[in-house]
């Protein structure tokens, strides 16, 4: 008796987990001021689909149904990977959204573009990389520099000798505007703005098919106790690859923020 | 089995069942319900389907239903631009095979008789047929209104006709203006156009007359790029803004006292398929939307909208019936054929 209640049960789940068909649709992240912040940031969720369940992590782990339930507005103080997740029974989870949300640090008081930035998306020039304004996902919000060529020399000086421990390259990824991620990053670092030591470099992976439109961070650790100057070097893509139907023309570059830790 | 055991053993599958609740809420396409409040509604994906060898269909743009009951989909394939299907789904005939751009599908009754009003973006043209598809009236682009050096900046998404049988097309691909000529095809005037004022539209994508509040019928346009419908006098005066955020709405359809609509895809998304379907009541208030979030107000405007369910990929028209079903033509979609869902 006991044994065929169980396996009814089975069927039951067997049948329902087969007729599983349809995805939620990913949860909406709204964190005031973008994804930057001074000293806390608010952070509300939003999915409104009845019985629909949020759920979050903070460390960078794949949130699960056995996460933390999102209820009403949090608020974080320092930079944290965010994800989130929905959920609802008889419903496949939606896909994962993933936001990085960065503390800024200091202030840096000058910075210099080599070349500058294409006519049609200027910005403010270097001002807007160091404003600790955060671009959105829409690329002509005006917190945003384009560049379609290259290679990209970006110096900034932080006014003094100061030790850091990170400093940030926040860029735009959004393959369908031919928005892409450079080739590589290159850094250097020096105390006086004339002799330069040459610090990490970053090679980027292409991107092999479409992606959604997200913020792409890239970071560099310090190798030396202080610095007053840092140089990056960008490569950009020349060439949109084969499988992207702009195939052969420039790629974009966008960043909107240096940030230094 | 003693009662004491019978009892045991609920017990014990009530707690299982409670254990693993989502398992046992059955969710295949037949039990889904979509939508909110009044307007609910379960899914039939395979209603319009047809054999693609023979009746092959491009982007699905807009649908609607006869005065026979037929529902008519409009197809920019040019094998058939027109499928003519009953309501079960059955095909009965089609049509066409001279509109390449085919967009806008409009119904006119004049004098008992069902006429046609079909908007081609590539031909950029509007051309009156007969319900069977013979060519009564060919509107080329408004060259009187002086917004036009040539036929290429007119690209027409929509008709609607005005209650004295006036002709409104929404240049919603073009530059944006509304041209009205009179029901003989003679230019009236020109109104809206592309800009940031209140009056002006982005992405003129559909047009629809009013007639909920009978003794003074307006024209509802969809401001598309704006998640917006806007509403003007029968004369171009612009009235209102009706705001949705979040929702790119396609062309509004009015039925009885409630505005339907596709929304192609949701701002939240970006450019990733994540359509859905609104319904406004009278107040213009949203009601209801089908695999979309529940509505929601903030103040005098609705919350930001978005698809909850991935149902559907790119909505592009919505269709309702006398029986109250609603049928949903997609736009660039995998060639799919149009979704018919039933009002439970």
């Amino acid at each position: 008796m006991r044994r065929s209640y169980l396996t009814i049960l089975a069927l039951i789940c067997g049948f329902t987990l087969q007729a599983q068909e349809h995805q939620l649709s990913k949860p909406l992240i709204k964190v005031d001021g973008g994804s930057f912040f001074e000293q806390k940031a608010v952070v509300a969720l939003d999915f409104r689909l009845e019985d629909a369940e949020i759920r979050f992590t903070l460390n960078d782990s794949e949130p699960t149904e056995l996460s933390a339930l999102y209820e009403k507005p949090f608020t974080i103080k320092k930079s944290s990977k965010l994800k989130v997740k929905a959920f609802k029974a008889g419903f496949l989870p939606s896909e994962t959204v993933s936001t990085e949300l960065i503390k800024l640090g200091k202030k840096i008081k000058s910075i210099e573009l080599s070349p500058d930035p294409s006519k049609s998306y200027p910005g403010d020039g270097g001002a807007t990389l160091i404003d600790q304004k955060s671009g959105s996902l829409n690329f002509r919000d005006g917190h945003w520099i384009g560049y379609n060529f290259g290679p990209l020399e970006i110096t900034i000086d932080l006014g003094e000798r100061k030790a850091f421990q990170e400093a940030i390259l926040s860029t735009l990824t959004s393959s369908g505007s031919w928005i892409m991620p450079p080739r590589s990053i290159k850094s250097f670092f020096s105390l006086d703005g004339e002799t330069f030591k040459e610090g990490q470099t970053l090679t980027i992976i292409p991107l092999k098919e479409h992606v959604s439109a997200g913020k792409s961070y890239y970071k560099f650790q310090n190798e030396v106790a202080k610095v007053r100057y840092i140089k990056f070097v960008i490569q950009t893509l020349t060439e949109l690859p084969e499988w992207h139907p702009g195939k052969g023309n420039a790629a974009w570059l966008f960043l909107d923020e240096i940030i230094i830790n | 089995m003693n009662r004491r055991a019978f009892v045991q053993k609920t017990f014990t599958a009530s707690t299982a069942i409670a254990a693993m609740p989502s398992l046992l809420v059955p969710n295949s396409t037949k039990e889904l319900v979509l939508g909110h409040n009044s307007h609910r509604y379960s899914i039939d994906t395979n209603w319009g389907k047809l054999d693609p060898t023979k009746y092959p269909v491009k982007d699905c743009h807009e649908m609607i239903q006869d005065s026979q009951g037929r529902i008519l989909l409009l197809t920019n394939h040019t094998k058939n631009n027109v499928l003519v299907y009953d309501k079960s789904g059955k095909l009965l005939k089609t049509w066409g095979n001279e509109y390449p751009g085919a967009h806008g599908l409009t119904l006119s009754k004049e004098n008992g008789e069902d006429f046609l009003f079909i908007s081609d973006n590539d031909r950029h043209q509007v051309i009156k047929t007969t319900i069977d598809g013979k060519v009564v009236m060919t509107l080329d682009y408004p060259e009187e209104s002086g917004h036009y050096e040539s036929a290429d900046q007119y690209i027409p998404t929509e008709v609607a006709i005005g209650p004295n049988g006036d002709i409104y097309v929404a240049d919603g691909y073009g530059a944006q203006w509304i041209t009205q000529y009179s029901h003989s095809g003679e230019f009236i005037r020109s109104f809206a156009g592309r800009g940031d004022g209140p009056e002006n539209l982005q992405n003129a994508h559909g047009i629809c007359l009013d007639t909920r509040n009978s003794a003074n019928p307006t024209l509802i346009v969809s401001a598309r790029e704006q998640n917006a419908f806007k509403r003007y006098s029968l004369t171009g005066d612009y009235l209102e803004t009706i705001p949705l955020p979040g929702a790119y709405v396609c062309r509004p359809v009015i039925h009885g006292d409630y505005l339907y609509a596709a929304v192609l895809k949701s701002r939240a998304y970006g450019d990733d398929p994540s359509g859905f379907v609104t319904i406004l009541d009278k107040e213009n208030k949203v009601v209801s939307n089908l695999a979309g979030s529940s509505p929601t107000y903030s103040g005098g405007t609705p919350d930001e909208m978005y698809q909850t369910i991935k149902v559907f990929i790119y909505p592009h028209d919505v269709c309702i019936d006398d029986d109250e079903n609603m049928y949903v033509a997609q736009w660039n979609s995998g060639h799919v054929y149009p979704y018919k869902l039933a009002r439970v």
